[in-house]
């Protein structure tokens, strides 16, 4: 019985995931304004659009693909990836590797 | 204290679908951050194009194949659960779900490249359309890949039902499917979103 409530609570668990999946994208779709960085006049809107997508992406691979129950390799190598990508993208939006 | 926490842990610790499954999908997620980085290198070198490009996308088609394909993921990974649970009526139906959503993906998108073709918007229109074009196309094609594994695995259990040794093959076609997920999620927000 208690192994049965179990599965029924890690159903609702990744539906929960989908609700919040869903909303992120409603939430990323509907961001406006200009937010700068200490009136740098660097718009963080298209790092919340990305940052938004990575956590999506980590929700993904946590739960759908089921790498928080993975072994501790897989979980540094997903996270290190996702990590990395955190700051590359930011960092090739900004255009620093046009430079030279 | 860490080495007690990965010895605990590597107890009940597994990899989802094998390690093979998890060679490829690394495999694919650096080709596809190597695109990622080259498109924002070029966005950067002329950004009036891309975004003039990017608002003559179909918003709606990008945003309608997220939730299809969010869904379609949350599908499998019920579905893989229910595998393991030996609820095979329920896996058979939640992967037909999924195959299903699969194909409107596929439909929206041969919609959307018609559109675009018939606009005049094609791969040689400018770098933006380039990387649209060669970015969505590979990954309509691990969509159909994907498909493809879930058909085959459909097929196989509905003929053969629960088989314990079967279940990595099952897991393994369920992480594929993640992937093709997780990587429509970054195209979207870099194509359709970003300002």
């Amino acid at each position: 019985m208690n192994h049965m409530n179990q599965q029924f609570e890690l159903s609702k668990t990744l539906i929960l995931i989908l609700i919040v999946l869903v909303l992120l994208t409603v939430l990323s779709v509907n961001i406006y304004g200009e937010v700068t960085w200490l009136d740098s006049g660097i718009s963080l809107l298209p790092f919340f659009v990305m940052w938004i997508a990575l956590f999506k992406v980590g929700l993904v691979v946590q739960y759908f693909m089921e790498v928080r129950e993975g072994v501790f390799l897989l979980k540094c190598l997903t996270t290190g990836w996702l990590l990395f990508l955190s700051v590359l993208l930011p960092v090739c939006y900004l255009g620093f590797f046009n430079r030279f | 204290m860490l080495i007690q926490h990965i010895e605990n842990q590597s107890n009940y610790a597994r990899i989802p679908g094998g390690e093979g499954i998890w060679v490829f999908v690394f495999g694919d997620l650096v080709v596809f951050s190597l695109l990622f980085s080259v498109f924002l290198f070029h966005r950067f070198e002329d950004i009036p194009v891309f975004l003039e490009s990017r608002n003559q996308l179909n918003f709606s088609f990008g945003l309608i194949n997220t939730l299809v394909l969010l869904v379609s993921s949350w599908s499998v990974a019920e579905a893989v659960r229910s595998y393991r649970n030996q609820n095979i009526d329920r896996f058979l139906l939640l992967i037909k779900f999924s195959i299903t959503l699969g194909a409107v993906f596929c439909v929206i998108k041969f919609f959307e490249y018609s559109a675009k073709i018939d606009s005049g918007l094609t791969l040689v229109t400018n770098d933006f359309f380039m990387f649209y074009y060669i970015m969505t196309g590979i990954h309509l094609f691990h969509v159909l890949i994907g498909m493809a594994a879930l058909l085959w695995v459909h097929t196989t259990v509905a003929h053969h039902g629960f088989t314990a040794s079967r279940t990595a093959v099952v897991e393994a076609s369920g992480v594929f499917w993640h992937m093709v997920d997780l990587l429509w999620i970054i195209l979207f927000s870099l194509l359709y979103l970003l300002p």
